[in-house]
């Protein structure tokens, strides 16, 4: 059942595991006494990836849709489009912020 | 057949027996009226300890109330309102309403709903009885530990909130797996997904919310009484535990919650607004993607309420940008309903008195809310009655005011009259203004530095004015409320009669006699445009002529259709149960349990729980049939199977439902066991090694599945699936002893919470091998009765559902336990 929704749920699932690996990810470091470098390089690669995910499965969706044009997917392409956004204002920080104070 | 005579075999067919039978009713009309009344009974009490909070406060170093009498009266306020009120209120609007939108006869699982409604009624019962003996939770409606724990808390006050509490919760969980299902499997056919009235969405999400939002505080809650009854320290920081893992759980449902409660006041509006406007409502699809975002967003913002405990700054980063990010999909469900308005014909009437109220207060509440999002502001007002102020103003604007105009847009769906206009107006205003002489004044306290919680203050820090004039306020709207009472009493009493579509309204609830007779539809329509959107006039005489799905009685079952989730093209029969006590005594059972837990009569617990399994046992009784029906007639030349012959049931969907909300608890658990690993003082001391009882349990948990496995393929065969079963029972209760033995073996599990964690893991895989059984036992039953065949095989796909479940859940058991042996993540 919930397959059929999937594309509602897909990109911002991707935005929840890449929030709670990122919050789970800067309190390792932290804690394991990470160097500053590794550490902001880890959480901006997580960052990276997350994106081109969700780029990949944006542009996958919107083929999907101009294909066969079905309102739940036009949803679920704002939705992924919505995750984007999401994850680039809340991420952000972890180009700059510090990590550990 | 008349359409007087359909409607008088269908409601003998529907109705509830009369005098003690009313206690058997299972019926969706008189389950979600008796949650709703309910649920204002509990504002009335929190609406009283309210009025406390505001005489003591009104005057400076007043010794009106005392500090440990007002400790639980704010405490009690706050529960009241939140656990009460405010969840209980929406899902008896939800309970009775929804059938009706979706073009359903009843939910999908009616003695499931009522058992809720005991649980609600007795848990709620539980604590306002403690609160009149004098023993009422007095932490604040949050609980933070070290405060709530046994050492500050030493008698019964906090187990009284964590165990009624919990009790109030089955409730909200049953609700939830029922109105997911209920959304997806039992609409009108032809009502595809994206044809649903807007309201379901709302109710959807929200319901989605709630399996996922709930586990984290009932596994807080266990946790907590489990540190408090028996010594497992947690929360403890002198013995490996972590008061902070209690704001991370309590708060990883008290944010989302704030969502769920506004999501079907949304929804509400947005079912509302376009009747008033006279046109549908603007951007029906960009509302979707606005709701499911919130919902995603809002389990993205709990750390926000821990801004001040000593965060690093990148992490308070990541929560105050998705607190603020979330004003986004809120926006644009308030620009729709202006969109809306700007653009129809807008009338005026009493619900949309307070639809104003609601955007004047609610807009407030969100600009304060972002401000709050800010970490530098959030530290300033933090704890202070700026937030006291800012959450009135969200709850109140964004719950309360729709709510009261949910009240004066359906009372005619209840009563069958129109609304007593002399009474309703002054009610509004006196509300409104008492509202915000009330609120708006506590920013200025709170910015003034006046922190909550406090009984009393003294009269030289500027503050006694402001605190006057909000008492006064305060009791404005209580007189407000009162009016609202009487009104209501008024047009039961003398309003006239109001026909059957009162507003115009567009939508299906509309399209019956009013009161709603208990089956709904005397036939349910064929839907073929957006189902808030219709005709109602015509397509109301249509219905109660019999044109339509199932318009006629048979062999006096009680039927409705089941649909293809995203298309709505009819595919089952789904036969309901009639009336039955059972609920009421599963829940009396289920009393009797958390009772003994309270009071501490132990024995209690185990008799009661086996009560409890026995009368689930005693559900299934009466569902299923003993041969295979085919494609039985539903009208219009169509003909379905029955939902015990299909894969797709109900039942199966409410497994897996009932399988995201466990899941969801054990995921909180291993967080808390990670978060302890990494963070909790104390772990540095070497500590013993797990034993090897737990790999056993693993290799038979999957000796288990695979029984259940083959047991299901068999059946499909045509072979009894009988002796596989009966074996997946005994390798189930060998697992479940594995466990226990386990569990037994940990060495002094209260001396630190890095044991006290195995132990409460392997606990709950424990549990879980045994609901296996008890699943495989019961599958076994119903195989020797004759309800299962090759086609009617739900009870084997549960079995094997719940079978997968209890082994896998052991896999990650294993691999934390290895890391909690070798002494956390540190």
């Amino acid at each position: 059942m919930i397959g059929k929704l999937w594309p509602l749920l897909i990109g911002f699932c991707i935005w929840a595991a890449a929030f709670v690996g990122l919050y789970g990810l800067q309190a390792l470091g932290c804690v394991w006494g990470w160097p500053e470098a590794l550490h902001r390089g880890v959480l901006v690669g997580v960052c990276v990836f997350t994106l081109a995910v969700l780029l990949v499965l944006l542009r996958w969706q919107f083929r999907a849709y101009t294909a066969n044009p079905v309102a739940i997917d036009r949803a679920g392409l704002w939705l992924t489009v919505a995750a984007i956004l999401a994850s680039v204002v809340i991420f952000v920080p972890s180009l700059f912020l510090s990590l550990c104070v | 057949m008349s359409p007087i005579g359909l409607h008088k075999a269908l409601n003998k067919i529907w109705a509830t027996p009369p005098g003690w039978g009313r206690l058997s009713a299972v019926n969706h009309n008189i389950l979600g009226k008796r949650f709703m009344v309910l649920a204002l009974v509990f504002f009335t009490i929190g609406g009283v300890l309210a009025m406390l909070i505001r005489a003591q406060l009104a005057t400076p170093n007043s010794a009106f109330i005392g500090p440990e009498l007002y400790n639980q009266i704010f405490t009690m306020h706050g529960t009241v309102m939140m656990f009460l009120f405010a969840i209980p209120m929406f899902e008896g609007l939800a309970i009775y309403m929804l059938p009706k939108l979706l073009g359903a006869r009843d939910l999908a699982f009616p003695r499931l709903t009522a058992y809720g409604f005991w649980c609600y009624l007795f848990g709620g019962t539980i604590l306002i009885i403690a609160m009149l003996a004098g023993y009422a939770p007095n932490a604040g409606w949050f609980m933070y530990t070290p405060l709530s724990s046994g050492t500050y808390s030493p008698g019964i006050n906090a187990d009284v909130w964590l165990l009624g509490i919990t009790f109030v919760e089955i409730s909200a969980v049953t609700a939830a797996v029922e109105l997911v299902v209920t959304i997806l499997k039992m609409r009108a056919p032809g009502m595809s997904l994206t044809r649903m009235p807007i309201f379901g969405w709302y109710m959807l999400v929200t319901a989605g919310m709630m399996l996922i939002g709930f586990p984290p505080l009932i596994l807080g809650s266990i946790l907590l009484e489990l540190e408090r009854a028996f010594d497992l320290p947690f929360f403890d920081p002198t013995r490996g535990g972590d008061p902070l893992l209690w704001q991370h759980l309590f708060w990883l449902f008290g944010h989302p919650e704030v969502y769920i409660i506004f999501l079907p006041a949304a929804g509400v509006l947005s079912t509302m607004i376009p009747t008033f406007a006279r046109r549908p409502l603007l951007g029906y699809n960009a509302i979707i993607v606005a709701i499911v975002a919130m919902a995603f967003l809002s389990f993205g913002l709990w750390v926000h309420h821990m801004f001040t405990v000593g965060i690093p700054h990148l992490a308070l980063a990541f929560f105050s940008a998705a607190s603020a990010l979330v004003a986004i999909p809120t926006a644009v469900q308030i620009f729709a309903w202006i969109g809306t308005l700007a653009s129809g014909r807008p009338k005026f009437d009493i619900p949309m008195l307070y639809v104003v109220g609601f955007f004047i207060v609610f807009v407030c509440g969100g600009l304060t809310g972002v401000m709050l999002a800010m970490v530098p502001f959030n530290s300033q007002a933090h704890d202070s009655y700026f937030v006291v102020a800012h959450l009135h103003y969200v709850l109140v604007g964004g719950f309360v005011f729709p709510m009261l105009a949910a009240l004066y847009y359906w009372l005619p769906h209840f009563t069958g009259r129109r609304s007593v206009y002399g009474l309703s107006i002054p009610a509004f205003w006196l509300i409104l203004i008492g509202f915000n002489l009330t609120f708006f004044l506590m920013h200025l306290t709170g910015l003034m530095g006046m922190p909550r919680r406090i009984s009393t203050y003294p009269s030289n820090w500027g503050w006694d004015w402001l605190n006057l004039l909000s008492s006064v306020g305060g009791f404005l709207m209580t007189m407000g409320f009162a009016l609202v009472l009487i009104d209501i009493i008024m047009q039961f009493r003398f309003g006239r009669r109001a026909g059957r579509n009162p507003w115009k309204a567009r939508t299906l609830e509309w399209a019956m006699p009013t009161p709603a007779p208990p089956y709904n539809f005397v036939a349910i329509p064929e839907i073929n445009a957006r189902a808030d959107d219709l005709d109602i006039d015509a397509l109301g005489g249509e219905l109660a002529g019999g044109r339509g799905y199932l318009a006629f009685p048979r062999a006096d079952r009680q039927e409705t259709l089941g649909v293809d989730m995203m298309t709505g093209e009819p595919d089952q029969v789904i036969i309901l149960p009639q009336p039955s006590f059972l609920p009421l005594w599963t829940a009396l059972a289920t009393a009797a349990f958390f009772l003994g837990l309270l009071f501490k009569v132990y024995w209690i617990v185990p008799v009661a729980t086996v009560a409890v399994v026995i009368l689930f046992f005693l559900w299934t009784r009466p569902l299923g049939a003993r041969r295979n029906m085919g494609a039985i007639e539903i009208g219009q030349g169509r003909a379905v199977p029955a939902d015990g012959e299909v894969k797709d049931n109900v039942t199966y969907w409410a497994s897996l439902s009932g399988i995201a909300v466990d899941a969801t608890l054990y995921a909180s658990l291993l967080f808390g066991a990670l978060y302890l690993a990494v963070i909790a003082p104390g772990w540095a001391e070497p500590l013993p090694a797990t034993n090897w009882l737990p790999a056993i349990a693993l290799a038979t948990a999957i000796a288990s599945l695979a029984l259940a496995r083959r047991a299901e393929i068999s059946n499909a065969k045509g072979v009894s699936p009988a002796p596989m079963l009966l074996l997946a029972t005994c390798v189930g209760i060998a697992t479940t002893l594995i466990l226990v033995m386990g569990m037994a073996i940990i060495p002094h599990p209260t001396s630190h919470a890095n044991l006290a964690l195995r132990f409460v893991l392997l606990a709950y895989c424990a549990v879980h091998s045994a609901v296996a059984a008890l699943l495989a036992l019961h599958a076994w039953l119903r195989c020797r009765g004759g309800f299962v065949s090759s086609v009617r095989a739900t009870d084997l796909r549960v079995t094997r559902v719940w079978t997968d479940y209890a082994a896998i859940v052991q896999v990650p058991l294993w691999a934390v336990l290895l890391m909690l042996s070798g002494g956390g993540l540190r």
